[in-house]
């Protein structure tokens, strides 16, 4: 894979349940087959209720990153109201579309709780197409074996707890054949009574 | 526009085995693009009733490595006057595969058997070029990576399954690859071999869109 | 693809890999499209809306690259928002369409976004197809997208001159159903758009002929 996309390699999938949505990714940061770090976070928790995961190129990520919290900061100051996650969705994808024909190399995920309570999961490729009828997304290296994962052992109106145990064993399961990711992850887990972060054992290879 | 030899045919195959029975399953439709041929084209070759073949890929390199294995079968079973066993057929695969190593058959495959000197069943897989790996299960084609992390975790480090829940995982697991992946779809055979039995060939049917 | 290739970023954008019709019955105008999105061979989205809004009077069917259909539809339906606020009156149709192919041709195909745009303004029924380049076409009943073919044939069949808004519907349903079956980039369910002299009727996942045709788990 010469592909710029799987240079650093990445594993993210995002979940929706019932009442709670959750973010699972893995730890690795490499360059092509070498494994350079085993730490770097990909899922970036920009407001109370609002988590955006980033998978391939890692400047990309941190660059878009950086300019996601500057925005949603801004918008929060301005409004004194907090960005709900479809307003995040639609500002990142007009983020990425202005760059249409030089884009960022990075596949997000949007996944948040709304004023209401409501479980909001958004996908979209590099130029801010987004998708967000589903109720589960896979991006990075291992989207494809990710999604196989997700398509076996989603089911409707998962408790939190159900949620958490589900997106662990995809992120398990889909990092497991793909050489790109892996060395740990961690479940970010958002329900109405905050954030839970955890971090899952795994193959470290 | 120059001459292509190969072509994409799409499909997924997937097998399992325990230790007596052994699953082999392949959807029926071929295609090229965007562009379903047909919709009822097995994936899935029977030389006797101990082996069966699961092929991913090229249908036209199938069926050339089809016929070039059924006739090197025959020359063995008239030779040896005995049947031909699994272990003897991987590895007559592995040779015709490697045999054409710089214009390879663009199949995948995927080898499913019961032997019958021990009664034990086994899977062999494949690249196109002939490396062969015994597996406790395996799948091959486009819905390969959608579909082994299913069996990975449903499988791996666990004691063997029975027939049934094995059954069951594989047409979740083919499920995904069915949902997902546009060149699996139609039908899903599922042949279903045991030492000194008949296979069971049973079908599902799958999207068609 | 070979867009992609010419902006030199590898084929990774979604795409809607697609069938979409528009059909003119007495009257009005009937939208179809199917609801599969792809990234290569892998469906991204198994109910997505291919349906954009122009204004009250005229929407859109987009197929190509996901993110150029929704910009250019966006940037659109708002120029003809403004347009809508200068005169005081209801947009024409070909408002629309000339802004799309304006916008289409300055960045000479690069954009890849293949449109069918429908309406009724006081001028009547409208149909047209808008491609990627800027080329557009006026016909009563027309088809993009990768399934194309399988619909246009169904089109050719059945439509005539004069056919009811019922009429109209299901034929565009029919050309899509054939596209969702033999079109591998085109999948699961239809949504349909009408726009008459009596306004707009959006009808999502009308039909489900995908995703009914999977079959119960039977083993």
């Amino acid at each position: 894979m010469g592909d710029i996309f799987s240079m650093n390699g990445s594993a993210i999938v995002g979940m929706a349940g019932k009442d709670s949505v959750a973010i699972a990714t893995d730890l690795r940061y490499g360059n092509s087959y070498q494994t350079i770090g085993t730490n770097m976070r990909k899922v970036f928790r920009l407001s109370d209720n609002l988590m955006v995961a980033l998978g391939g190129l890692a400047t990309d990520i941190q660059t878009l990153s950086a300019k996601l919290r500057f925005r949603v900061n801004l918008y929060e100051l301005e409004e004194k109201r907090p960005m709900s996650p479809k307003v995040a969705t639609r500002m990142l994808s007009q983020l990425l579309y202005k760059h249409r024909f030089g884009p960022f190399f990075v596949s997000p995920i949007v996944a948040g709780l709304s004023k209401e309570g409501e479980p909001w999961v958004a996908s979209m490729d590099s130029i801010g197409a987004v998708s967000d009828v589903d109720a589960y997304y896979s991006e990075g290296t291992a989207a494809e074996t990710l999604m196989g994962a997700c398509e076996t052992y989603w089911k409707e109106d998962m408790t939190p707890e159900q949620l958490g145990g589900t997106v662990e064993r995809v992120i398990q399961a889909g990092m497991g054949r793909d050489a790109f990711s892996g060395w740990g992850a961690e479940v970010w887990l958002l329900t109405s009574e905050g954030l839970e972060v955890r971090e899952v054992k795994t193959r470290q290879d | 526009m120059s001459f292509s030899p190969y072509t994409d045919n799409g499909g997924t195959c997937v097998a399992i085995a325990g230790p007596d029975y052994v699953l082999i399953a392949g959807d029926t439709r071929m295609s090229d693009g965007y562009n379903i041929l047909h919709r009822d084209i097995p994936k899935l070759s029977q030389f006797n009733e101990n082996i069966v073949m699961g092929t991913a890929g090229m249908h036209a390199d199938m069926i050339g490595l089809r016929k070039e294995l059924g006739i090197r079968q025959q020359e063995y079973e008239y030779q040896a006057r005995t049947k031909m066993g699994v272990a003897a057929f991987a590895q007559l695969l592995a040779t015709t595969l490697y045999n054409r190593r710089f214009f390879p058959f663009y199949t995948f495959n995927i080898l499913a058997g019961v032997d019958t000197k021990d009664n034990t069943c086994a899977i062999y897989t494949y690249d196109a070029v002939g490396c062969v790996l015994k597996a406790p299960y395996a799948a091959s084609g486009a819905g390969e990576s959608l579909v082994l992390p299913v069996l990975d975790a449903e499988l791996k480090a666990r004691d063997p399954v029975t027939a049934e829940e094995a059954k069951r995982v594989l047409t979740a697991a083919f499920r995904a690859a069915d949902e997902r992946e546009i060149s699996t779809g139609d039908t899903l055979m599922i042949w279903t071999m045991r030492p000194g039995q008949e296979i069971v060939k049973e079908t599902m049917p799958l999207r068609r869109d | 693809m070979a867009t992609e290739a010419m902006a030199g970023v590898p084929s990774k954008f979604r795409k809607t890999g697609t069938t979409i019709v528009g059909v003119l019955f007495e009257g009005g105008v009937a939208l179809c499209s199917d609801t599969r999105a792809t990234a290569g061979n892998i469906v991204v989205d198994k109910n997505c809306l291919k349906q954009h809004y122009i204004a009250d009077n005229v929407w859109c069917l987009g197929a190509g690259t996901a993110a150029d259909t929704e910009a250019v539809t966006m940037q659109i339906s708002h120029e003809l928002r403004l347009l809508q606020f200068e005169t005081g009156r209801v947009v024409p149709v070909t408002a629309a369409i000339t802004a799309m192919k304006r916008h289409l041709w300055k960045y000479q195909g690069h954009v890849s976004a293949a449109l069918i745009c429908g309406g009724v303004d006081s001028t009547g029924a409208h149909l047209s197809s808008v491609w990627p380049h800027g080329s557009t076409d006026s016909l009563p009943f027309l088809t993009m997208g990768s399934g194309c073919l399988a619909a246009l044939s169904v089109l050719e069949r059945g439509w005539r001159r004069g056919l009811t808004k019922e009429e109209g519907v299901s034929l565009g349903i029919e050309a899509v159903k054939a596209g969702i079956f033999n079109d591998m980039g085109s999948g699961s369910n239809v949504d349909v758009v009408i726009i008459d002299g009596e306004g707009t009727e959006r009808r999502r996942n009308t039909v489900k002929p995908g995703t009914e045709s999977r079959g119960a788990d039977v083993l």
